[in-house]
């Protein structure tokens, strides 16, 4: 339980200093160029944090069908091929959440169908 | 025919890809269908390796757990940590130069889920077959 506060807690501020490193942008940028510069900041911020989320919810999903199954093997031999398939599906379904992750953190980092329409609002040519 | 074992799976896998791409290009052209084919062509290359790596950890423990625990576990660390490189580096190449469609991407890199779904569809109808009709059906259990 404390060390659950404590993680949420240490998350928590570091999402304010984040917060108040992006929002002190240079004045002599103008408006748009500060509208537009914390914009992507904030689009690596979240690209940063879903991957990241992703990795350690598959880590963890990954490495207790792992076990489980090295468990069930070393208990019942006979019964591999079995498991080694449910483990096989199991871990093939978690993989493809994380592969989904990092294909959306790379569209939003390199291919973010919305940039230029942003981008237009805020007042720049493109 | 058994879908719940690794090869028809893999078959499975192509078929399920043939029927998307050619859904795929039906649907919206050949720039869609080719997202969809690269992307299809990842996800099942990355489920045979993913198969592999598993088959191959799995008999290095089953041959003797406790001599080769630590080397099975490398071995499977490596294998996985290379595999996910690897994905990591032709999906980066595949978003950053633009070279396919994005959605065809993602549509692709579903097609094992698909067919994951697919098969488990398929099982739970051969267990509510066998439940009405005790001597045909799967020979897996829910439990």
């Amino acid at each position: 339980m404390r060390k659950s506060l404590v993680a949420s807690l240490t998350l928590l501020v570091s999402l304010l200093w984040a917060s108040l490193a992006l929002a002190a942008e240079p004045a002599a940028g103008g408006a748009s160029a500060a509208g537009l510069g914390s914009f992507f900041s904030y689009a690596v911020l979240a690209a940063g944090f879903g991957i990241g989320i992703a990795a350690f919810g598959t880590g963890i999903g990954q490495g207790l069908a792992v076990k489980s199954s090295v468990e069930g093997i070393a208990r019942n031999p006979e019964a591999s091929g079995k498991i080694t398939v449910t483990m096989l599906i199991g871990l093939a379904m978690i993989e493809s959440l994380c592969i989904y992750a990092l294909v959306v953190a790379l569209i939003i980092l390199y291919a973010y169908p919305m940039a230029k329409p942003i981008a237009v609002f805020l007042g720049f040519k493109m | 025919m058994d879908l719940m074992s690794p090869r028809h799976l893999k078959i499975a896998n192509l078929v399920v890809l043939a029927l998307l791409v050619a859904a795929a290009f039906l649907w919206q052209g050949w720039e869609f269908a080719l997202g969809v084919l690269v992307g299809g062509l990842v996800a099942v290359i990355n489920f045979h390796l993913l198969h592999r790596t598993l088959k191959g950890t799995l008999e290095r423990v089953g041959a003797n757990p406790e001599e080769v625990k630590g080397q099975a576990q490398a071995f499977f660390a490596a294998r996985q940590l290379l595999r996910f490189a690897a994905l990591v580096v032709i999906i980066y190449l595949l978003v950053r130069h633009g070279w396919v469609n994005i959605f065809g991407l993602l549509v692709g890199l579903s097609t094992v889920v698909i067919t994951l779904i697919l098969a488990g569809i398929n099982e739970l109808l051969k267990l509510k077959n066998k439940e009405a009709n005790p001597s045909h059906g799967t020979s897996h259990s829910l439990s």
